[in-house]
């Protein structure tokens, strides 16, 4: 027994030291997740610890995901998960308590089933409220993600310096002109493209459409229940998969179900072309001048928030175009 | 039910305490049934009926073949064998065969590939087998150990426990049938070795929640579309780092299950012996997944004939263990690939070692060992991606790509979260392991496990053998 004794000691010891050295660990070593899962927790935690009072809450997929925070209102929080649904976020606002003053949820994917295990995660009893206190036990202060990405920053800068000064003769791990891919970018892509064009020419089964409504329902009941305003949006994709069976199945059951409750349903326009990665997530230019129309819709809402960075009347998203 | 999650935890609580209660001394064994039950039913009850059916066949089959009349004891063992592989054939095979040999849109190719895979069903149908192969030797070679029969209702009571033992139920080790029911005694709280059980779940749970659930974030990529696009240095630091993540993922999972069957006065077999350190294949597969090596060689190759009978023999006994060894994984032909390119090295191996014998050096061990783990982990990628074009795609790619400049953040990630495993294989092989040697160095060791475990667990993932 001395042994299980010693190393709960030590364990303690260890996470007093680190609770205590954590303020003076490089900014650029914490708040960095490692992984795209790591990042959805960051946002979920950061949420339900820090920002619980927001007014404006965006829930979506990888789509939403990739709307750029400085874009959105500054008191603006986007819950959007990569790889993941919109259901976990909004999962997680109706169980954390929260009244958001409106709540943006991505329509696109809504069939995909929440993430269950990370939300039950996320309050679990006694280990939330500990989380909470302790910052780290968060996943944005995880000790070997501080200490590899300083690290790699440090390498980097230092290669960077020896190449800098010749040392590496301009070679090192300097791409080559020489040097092609087992595949070209366009092909691999392409092919990517083929699976998400795949994926978005499937309808959803009436059980999955059910499934979808009925936790919407019950979600959507509470939070307009606590007051806040609910709106639907859907994330600009390649032109063609906007009449996809799957996102128009989506659209249609949402339409139907939620129309006589007078929830606003927002879809892309034609105010200019953007462009997608992979046909579904739009690349970083795209993806900010959403952020902005988004930003204006919010503002055409009446939700007032801290300074938006847009501005003015509602402004339909634009549509995407390649 | 996942060994890291809080419903395992407050199941292992329960069951302990409702165990240990002096009053319910003698419904210990029931009381493990009942846990087992609510563990394996947690997910799916529905399979529960499954699993149920299948302790049923074995406690049936095998009481005929210790009662039946001598002349019909192998008749029923063998039905009782080939009811078990039936089970599994059906369960685990039939989308493979309705996928290779149906069209998959008919009636029939449907269904087949539309049956769903219970989890651990490949580990209780092989215990199921050793039970009934147990019981025939006891009857046929009169051997010492004594398998609980007589009286039909505690026979059916051990063998449901023998099976359905929750802390191996799904993914063993397997345990075999002669090693298990002797343990099944009344057990006492005091009798626990805290020490031991401390050691085996805090590695255990670190090697999977810090370990493996880490890798497995920063190598799935190995499977994505965009790995033939990826620096070759990343495809093969990723694979490397797949090679520690299926060690960790899947030792843990045995150090987790050995620390808990403890916790009970179980003892389990050991699962991993440092397969990174094997200077030869015939000794990786001595240090890997021991307890399904020695099921095969015990259950499989002697029976075979093993190398008893001519060199010829040997080789094909060899091919046909490792190629269905290879099969047993997983319901796909890389599987089989697999174990068959491990039955070519060992067959391989075994033809030089009779010609060439190597000089014991460091540096040649060395060597040796490299050259087993860099085969080890090629093989790995077989497992990633079943669809054998990849595979040769990724091989592609590494080559193509190699002078791109690599992502030097993933390398990290993977050589941080891949340098416990490092540091655990060479503590051993140095054979000075300091961590006795120095006083309080343990503990300490231990505290920073689970101060790792507390701060920098992954997300939690099932674990890879469960597929199987």
């Amino acid at each position: 027994m001395r042994l299980i004794w010693t190393s709960l000691v030590t364990t303690a010891a260890l996470l007093v030291g680190y609770a205590i050295a954590l303020p003076w660990v490089p900014a650029a070593g914490r708040g960095a997740a490692e992984t795209g899962h790591a990042t959805n927790v960051t946002r979920l935690q950061r949420y339900i610890y820090e920002r619980l009072d927001a007014p404006v809450v965006i829930v979506g997929t990888s789509l939403a995901a990739r709307l750029p925070p400085e874009l959105l209102p500054a008191d603006a929080v986007n819950l959007s998960q990569s790889g993941g649904s919109a259901l976990t976020g909004l999962r997680v606002i109706v169980r954390s308590g929260a009244a958001p003053k409106l709540v943006l949820i991505e329509s696109n994917l809504l069939t995909h089933p929440f993430d269950r295990s990370s939300v039950d995660a996320l309050f679990t009893p006694v280990v939330s409220q500990v989380r909470g206190w302790a910052p780290i036990l968060r996943e944005d202060n995880r000790p070997i993600s501080a200490a590899v990405i300083l690290t790699a920053i440090s390498v980097e800068y230092g290669l960077g310096r020896l190449r800098y000064e010749g040392w590496l003769g301009g070679s090192g791990w300097s791409t080559s002109g020489e040097v092609r891919p087992a595949s070209s970018p366009e092909d691999v892509f392409g092919a990517i493209f083929a699976q998400i064009e795949e994926t978005y020419g499937q309808r959803p089964s009436d059980r999955e459409l059910r499934e979808m409504t009925g936790q919407l329902d019950e979600m959507v009941g509470t939070l307009l229940r606590r007051g806040c305003r609910v709106a639907f949006f859907e994330m600009p994709v390649h032109p063609s998969l906007i009449s996809s069976p799957l996102l128009r199945a989506n659209r249609e059951t949402i339409l139907a179900h939620f129309s006589d409750r007078g929830l606003p349903y927002l879809t892309p326009g034609s105010a200019g072309g953007l462009q997608t990665t992979d046909g579904a997530h739009l690349d970083s230019q795209a993806a900010a001048m959403v952020a902005r129309a988004l930003a204006r819709v919010v503002g055409a809402m009446g939700i007032v928030t801290q300074p938006f960075p847009g501005g003015g009347a509602g402004v339909p998203i634009p549509e995407t175009a390649g | 039910m996942l060994f890291n999650s809080y419903p395992f935890l407050g199941l292992v609580i329960l069951t302990m305490v409702a165990y240990y209660l002096p009053p319910l001394r003698d419904w210990q064994r029931h009381t493990l049934i009942v846990a087992s039950f609510v563990f394996y039913a947690a997910n799916q009850p529905w399979l529960l009926l499954l699993l149920v059916c299948s302790i049923a066949v074995n406690v049936v089959t095998s009481h005929f073949v210790y009662h039946g009349s001598p002349p019909r004891r192998t008749t029923y063992a063998a039905l009782g064998v080939g009811l078990n592989l039936a089970v599994l054939a059906f369960f685990k095979y039939s989308p493979l065969f309705g996928k290779s040999f149906f069209s998959g849109t008919g009636s029939v190719g449907e269904f087949l590939v539309s049956i769903p895979l219970p989890i651990g069903i490949s580990f209780f149908t092989f215990q199921g087998i050793t039970l009934l192969v147990d019981t025939l030797r006891v009857q046929e070679e009169r051997a010492e150990f004594a398998l609980p029969h007589g009286f039909f209702g505690r026979h059916a009571v051990n063998t449901t426990l023998f099976i359905a033992f929750f802390p191996q139920l799904v993914a063993g080790p397997i345990v075999k049938a002669h090693d298990f029911v002797p343990q099944i005694v009344p057990k006492f709280f005091r009798d626990i070795d805290w020490d031991a059980c401390f050691r085996a779940l805090v590695t255990g749970y670190f090697l999977k929640m810090v370990v493996a659930d880490n890798l497995k974030d920063h190598t799935f990529w190995i499977a994505r579309q965009s790995f033939k696009i990826a620096p070759g240095t990343d495809l093969l630091v990723m694979l490397f780092g797949y090679s520690i993540q299926i060690f960790a993922d899947f030792a843990g999972y045995s150090l987790i299950a050995i620390g808990c069957a403890s916790l009970f006065g179980y003892r389990l077999p050991q699962n991993f012996n440092f397969p990174y350190i094997s200077r030869s294949f015939s000794e990786f597969w001595r240090r890997w997944h021991i307890s399904l090596s020695s099921f095969l060689r015990e259950y499989l190759y002697f029976p075979l004939g093993g190398n008893r009978r001519g060199g010829v023999r040997t080789y094909v006994n060899l091919m046909v263990v490792m190629l269905l060894g290879g099969f047993w994984h997983g319901a796909a032909w890389s599987y089989m690939v697999w174990g068959g390119c491990h039955g070519v090295a060992l067959a391989v191996e075994r033809f030089c070692g009779r010609y060439v014998t190597l000089p014991d050096l460091p540096l040649v061990n060395a060597l040796r060992m490299l050259g087993v783990f860099v085969f080890v982990t090629a093989a790995w990628l077989l497992f990633k991606l079943p669809d054998f074009s990849q595979a040769v795609d990724f091989a592609r790619a590494v080559e193509a790509n190699m002078g791109l400049p690599p992502d030097l953040q993933r390398c990290f990630f993977i050589a941080a979260y891949s340098v416990p495993v490092i540091l655990w294989h060479l503590h051993h092989l140095w054979g000075k392991p300091v961590l006795a040697r120095v006083p309080g160095l343990a503990a300490v060791a231990y505290g920073f496990m689970l101060f790792l475990i507390v701060t920098n667990s992954g997300a939690p993932g099932a674990f890879v053998y469960f597929q199987f």
